[in-house]
């Protein structure tokens, strides 16, 4: 369902100018002229001035000789492969090529299959195609009196090596994390998952960038559906610019102005790779160290890539943790405060006593207190967050130690309140994903703000509402909470305690994958076959 | 554009909504300890343990006993109604308004428990703020002269009110009397309300003699109907919580031969059965107690299985003492504190039970009581050390 | 019309049992001990298995019902002018209870939680927050009910449990005290409130797997039964049939003996935020279900316009009962006449023409 909120008309651009060549249709585009000289130039005029685009003639020793035009941009370009691949096999003498006279097409194709020694070439009949080939890397070969330019991919762009994820660190499991670099990100889902099944489907967004990306699933697992619906959302981008994937997912996803974020994103291979088998669809996306999930859900946002090397019992321990962490980062100082100013019969006596002589000297209402509270303490991660981390870790003392100490003896805030913030901040922490932690802090203030008005008459009023509107939306078309609501029997276990391997047979209902089973029936098969039904290997040999 | 601003009134309404209930937690007056007295002019005189909170706070920083002042003070109301007293009248001398969700306990003085029980019961019934926790006690005498007496060792009076009931209750002295059980024995047909007597005593403190002044419970009044009738003392208190069933961890002194033992009971099993004939009623009341040896005090000769036996029966004998005491006692008085009659209730129905005119045929019904003690085990030792 | 939305056969079920019990879920206690005493909660017991079949009944019509949402299937049935005129009936009968639902809402909510804060106050946040989830649509409702149904099971076990050192079987005896009739006449407190699971005719039709509606049906008014059953029982064991007959909400009361060692003194607050819940979400299933039906009787598209004008109009309305007593009157008067007539007069007269008409599903 789509959330029936107000939505704005889109306003007409009024002077809408074609940005590039790609963008009209195939009846504009201009065709390659048969002068490799003539072509050359009309490069350079579309590429405009440009210190590292280079432009060399070449007679190419063939009988005839045939004279060539050759473009990159040097920056771009890997040079010892242009001089290994290109350069070296165009001029060498020994291995003489004999062209009789040939048309023009065919002596492009004969020297591309003959002479360049590159596995990536590609025959070109259009300005625009030419363009776009050059900024990704590709060297363009015009030659005198064909209408077909050359193009021989020797991209070679600044990047950096894989490294741990930064943000999803694990104990166990592996450490590689997604770099910037599409192709290598191909490599690191594929080598996961070694089937024929697995698909990339290449696109390209943005007039000005022109980002390359992946639209990754398995075929035979993900819904169909899904992977029609992604592909029509992708499809229909149109944008100057995508920086990074979190503006592809701002675009693709159902509910932009939400602060819940419905599609879920990793550094870690193994975790989309994962996600993949499970039906799932990532998108990667060049220049961009993360990955896409979608569709997810309410409760995808509480598990991390770890808790799938955990064994059980604690992955379930910590999952429980987690979603009351979440629960305590974005009530408790709320509750505090309605309980403190409304509801003083809920507090044990002791409490409700030490709690009044705490606050006896403090001059704020319990709620200035929590929200300035709850203020400073977004100002120090804020501080922190930017810094380089020796001087963060001192802001962090500052903060939290000096101010904290220093606000309870001078009495401007209570010592228990600052324990209720400070839980409440670890909380929120511990909440994994980033996303997801960024909508409780958001959210923890108008909570406050109806718990210091209205008590938990207020505050359960702010969780309906929430409720409602998680229960109200969508991720790509996939209800939002959803294992939970509406319900999926098979999927709940999975929910609190994720089951151990061994008994997932099924794949997520909700994902409605074609495939729905998992595993064979029996995974232990080794337990049924062994000599010795206890499981005890006998090491005497007797 | 007109939307967006719509949603945002929208959202901005609870802010409107102001705070009407909303009392910051500093300024409410705790009150801890309610003593409530009739005075002689027909008003009633409400004493309140009122938490000092800043005195509060000075004393858990530097240490208790450093002669600062007490966390709380006592203080006195008068009025027409109890509710006037300390709603109208508490509130225009101290500033703040009394709050009694933390109430511990609450002493009915003698001359208002006498006749005023149902007045006070409503009260119970009607104050919101009232935790189910808050105990009842009733007082000989005065309230307010209970008040006036400073706890030995909480720091704030209620506190101590309150575990000296728990750890009291536990060893069977007193009866429990909180709210939902005090209201439920008033309600109940067949059953009368019991509350526990606290009183003055006297406490030998750092080798002063016995100089000092705490409270001490033990005992309790008895109603029938909405009248106070009568006390009884901690022994026959013991017998009513005997065949209730209540008491953790009583304790029984049995004399074999020249020794003294104690007999702990841990384990109490009790069945009251009605036995109706027309509309005469015989009650019999079998009761099994089971427990463990705590002491031998003095000398004599082996303990075996047929000691352990004798020492069971000998305990049952001093149980059902103490119960049929209580039953005469209770019948004496006329009110069925125990509750036979909600059992009797139990097993008739309402028309017959009008017949049986409970009230007045209780003082009359024969109770039969049936006792057997149990030695269970022998503690952690079984012999007694001799010398040799 | 827009299309149906679809909810599941889990979903049919929450639904029901959020709507029926809200209504006198508090009060009921102290009503059966008025008037059958110890023996209050047989009738409880009775009056839902009795409930069951006027619950069944609207669950037959609405299965031999044409397919459509319901105002078409009414029309399709009853022809054009007395199927708009059903569905108009059926809109002002459900329409009534909502500034009921308010005013029962709020005077809870008075009474246990908040005592200075104004009724009006209280309301215009619950009309919102009404108005949002009716906004988004039943699918939602039916979500936002799923996702609660967990806290509020767990609330009622805690109160249930919580009472558990206070009860006394003792005080449920003698059974049959009174004889039978007593019991029979508390019946009628409980089980025309069933007559509310009327909605089932509009819910039906966007069930998704209709084979299952007797399987929700029959579970929602299982527990149902245990709600009833439950609070009656907890209450008058808890504190015999005199106290519980003087208290307004013995449930409320219940809740008040909840505390969880020394950590949570008292309960009651939380017990009443979650009851927000429980009525919230009914309230918001018959404002929509109203204006879904107004929306067809008047040839509106947009429900949700209606659905504004419903909460405005309920809001004065709420204010009329003048004190808590003639509260409830209402509620075990006007209410129960209501749901009389709604779930059991209505699909009485439906019966037949299902029938005539043959239509098989």
């Amino acid at each position: 369902m789509r959330l029936p909120f107000p939505r704005r008309r889109k306003k007409q651009l009024e002077d809408f100018s074609p940005l590039d060549l790609s963008q009209q249709n195939a009846q504009q585009r201009v065709k390659l002229k048969t002068s490799a000289k003539a072509n050359a130039e009309r490069l350079q005029e579309l590429v405009g001035k440009n210190a590292d685009f280079h432009l060399r003639e070449l007679v190419i020793p063939t009988s005839p000789q045939v004279v060539a035009q050759i473009c990159f941009i040097e920056t771009l370009t890997d040079s010892n492969l242009f001089d290994r691949q290109i350069l070296r096999p165009l001029l060498e003498r020994e291995k003489q090529l004999t062209l009789k006279e040939l048309p023009g097409d065919t002596l492009s194709k004969k020297i591309g299959s003959n002479l360049i020694h590159s596995a990536k070439v590609r025959e070109l009949k259009y300005e625009d195609e030419v363009l776009s080939n050059i900024f990704y890397g590709g060297v363009i070969i015009f030659l005198e009196g064909s209408e077909i330019a050359l193009a021989v991919g020797l991209k070679r762009v600044p990047e950096r090596g894989i490294t741990e994820p930064q943000d999803e660190a694990a104990r166990r499991g592996p450490h590689q994390g997604f770099t910037e670099c599409l192709s290598s990100n191909m490599a690191l889902v594929r080598m996961r998952l070694k089937t024929g099944k697995l698909r990339f489907e290449s696109f390209r967004v943005g007039r000005l960038s022109k980002t390359d990306g992946a639209v990754v699933y398995i075929e035979g697992i993900a819904n169909p559906a899904l992977v029609e619906e992604a592909r029509r959302r992708i499809r229909s981008l149109d944008v100057d610019m995508v920086e990074d994937n979190s503006i592809l997912e701002m675009l693709i996803q159902d509910h932009p102005k939400m602060v819940f974020p419905t599609t879920f994103y990793t550094e870690r291979p193994d975790l989309a790779a994962s996600s993949l088998a499970e039906g799932r669809i990532a998108i990667l996306l060049e220049n961009s160290p993360t990955c896409l999930i979608v569709p997810a859900n309410f409760y995808d946002f509480f598990k991390t890539a770890e808790d799938n090397y955990l064994r059980w019992p604690f992955t379930a321990f910590l999952r429980v943790a987690r979603i009351l962490a979440g629960l305590i980062a974005l009530w408790a100082p709320a509750i505090y405060i309605a309980i403190t100013t409304f509801h003083h019969e809920m507090l044990p006596t002791p409490l409700a006593l030490s709690i009044a002589a705490a606050r006896e000297n403090v001059p704020f209402p319990a709620f200035l207190e929590v929200f300035s509270m709850e203020l400073v303490l977004e100002l120090v991660f804020e501080a922190g967050v930017r810094l380089p981390s020796p001087v963060g870790q001192t802001i962090g003392i500052v903060g939290a130690v000096v101010l904290g100490q220093a606000a309870v003896s001078a009495q401007l805030v209570s010592p228990i309140l600052v324990i209720v913030v400070a839980i409440s901040a670890i909380a929120s922490f511990m909440v994994p994903l980033y996303v997801r932690e960024q909508g409780v802090r958001l959210l923890r203030f108008p909570v406050m703000i109806l718990g210091a008005t209205m008590g938990l008459y207020g505050i359960m009023a702010g969780m309906a509402a929430i409720v409602a509107v998680q229960c109200a939306i969508t991720s790509f078309g996939q209800p939002y909470m959803t294992p939970l609501a509406p319900l999926w029997p098979g999927t709940l276990q999975d929910l609190l305690f994720r089951s151990s391997h061994w008994q997932a047979d099924a794949r997520p209902g909700w994902l409605r994958t074609v495939d729905r089973r998992r595993q064979a029936e029996i995974v232990r098969d080794w337990e049924k076959d062994g000599a010795n039904p206890d499981g005890e290997v006998d090491l005497s040999g007797e | 554009m007109r939307k967006s601003l719509l949603w945002l009134l929208l959202a901005v309404v609870p802010l409107l909504g102001g705070c009407w209930d909303a009392i910051e937690i500093e300024n409410l007056k705790f009150i801890m300890v309610m003593g409530i007295d009739r005075e002689p002019s027909g008003r009633v005189l409400v004493s309140l343990h009122a938490v000092n909170v800043e005195q509060l706070n000075v004393s858990t920083e530097s240490s208790s006993s450093s002669g600062g002042e007490l966390p709380y003070y006592l203080t006195t109301v008068r009025g027409r109604s109890l509710y006037e007293a300390f709603h109208n009248y508490f509130t225009r001398k101290h500033g703040r308004r009394g709050h009694f969700s933390h109430l511990q306990a609450i002493i009915l003085g003698e001359e208002f428990a006498k006749d005023s029980l149902p007045e006070c019961i409503d009260w119970l019934n009607r104050e919101r703020e009232l935790s189910v926790e808050t105990e009842i006690f009733l007082a000989r005498g005065r309230a307010y002269d209970l008040m006036k007496v400073k706890p030995i060792q909480e720091r704030v009076s209620g506190s101590f009110i309150e575990g000296l009931e728990t750890e009291t209750a536990n060893i069977g002295f007193v009866p429990t009397a909180t709210v939902p059980i005090l209201l439920t024995a008033f309600t109940t047909p067949g059953r009368e309300a019991i509350i526990p007597l606290l009183e003055k005593g006297k406490l030998d403190l750092l080798g002063q003699g016995e100089k000092n002044e705490t409270l001490q419970l033990g005992g309790a009044g008895v109603f029938r109907g909405s009248k106070f009738c009568g006390w009884l003392t901690p022994n026959e208190t013991r017998g009513y919580l005997w065949i209730t069933g209540k008491p953790r961890d009583p304790l029984v002194i049995v004399g074999m031969d020249e020794r003294k033992v104690a007999f702990d009971v841990q384990e109490i099993k009790r069945k009251i059965k009605p036995h109706i004939t027309g509309n005469k009623v015989r009650i019999s009341v079998e009761m099994e107690a089971r427990g463990e040896v705590a002491e031998i005090f003095g000398r004599g000769p082996h303990v075996d299985e047929a000691f352990f036996k004798e020492v069971g029966k000998r305990a049952a004998d001093e149980i059902k003492q103490e119960i049929k005491n209580t039953i005469a006692l209770a019948q004496r008085l006329g009110s069925d504190f125990i509750g036979f009659g909600e059992i009797v209730r139990g097993s008739t129905n309402n028309k017959k039970w009008k017949e049986l005119d409970w009230r007045t045929q209780f003082p009359q019904v024969p109770v039969e009581v049936k006792v057997k003690g149990l030695v269970r085990r022998s503690g952690v030792a079984v012999e007694q050390l001799k010398a040799w | 019309m827009r299309t149906l939305e679809k909810i599941d056969p889990g979903q049919l079920m929450l639904l029901v049992m959020f709507t029926v019990p809200s209504t006198i879920q508090l009060t009921l206690p102290r009503m059966l001990a008025k008037v059958a005493q110890e023996s209050g909660w047989m009738s409880a017991l009775l009056g839902s298995v009795l409930g069951f079949f006027v619950l069944a009944l609207s669950a037959l019509v609405a299965l031999r019902l044409p397919p459509g949402p319901l105002p078409t299937a009414l029309e399709a049935l009853l022809g054009k002018f007395w199927g708009k005129a059903v569905c108009l009936f059926l809109a002002v009968c459900l329409f009534s209870y909502i500034p009921l639902m308010h005013r029962i809402f709020g005077t809870a909510i008075n009474v246990g939680m908040m005592p200075f804060t104004p009724l009006s106050v209280l309301l215009i946040i619950f009309s919102i927050n009404i108005f949002l989830l009716v906004y988004l649509g039943l699918e939602t409702i039916a979500r936002s009910a799923q996702a609660f149904f967990p806290v509020l099971l767990l609330f009622f076990l805690f109160v249930v449990i919580g009472a558990l050192p206070l009860m006394s079987l003792q005080r449920l005896k003698p059974f049959f005290g009174n004889g039978l009739w007593p019991i029979i006449q508390g019946t009628s407190l409980v089980t025309p409130y069933f007559g509310e699971g009327v909605i089932v005719l509009a819910l039906i039709p966007s069930l998704s797997d209709q084979k299952k509606a007797w399987r929700s049906i029959g579970l929602a008014s299982f527990f149902i039964g245990l709600v009833f059953t439950g609070v009656t029982v907890a209450s008058l064991a808890a504190f015999g049939a005199t106290w519980t007959a003087s208290v307004p909400y013995p449930v409320l009361r219940l809740a008040r003996n909840v505390a969880i060692g020394r950590f949570i003194h008292r309960f009651e607050p939380f017990f009443m935020a979650v009851w927000y819940i429980s009525v919230y979400i009914k309230t918001s299933l018959l404002v929509f279900l109203t204006g879904k039906l107004l929306a067809a009787v008047f040839n509106q598209e947009n429900y949700r316009l209606l659905c504004a004008i419903i909460l405005i109009l309920a809001f004065p309305l709420a204010f009329l009962p003048p004190d808590q007593l003639s509260v409830f009157h209402l509620q075990f008067g006007f209410a129960k006449v209501v749901s009389i007539v709604v779930g059991v007069v209505l699909p009485l007269v439906l019966l037949p023409f299902t029938f005539k008409g043959g239509v098989q599903k």
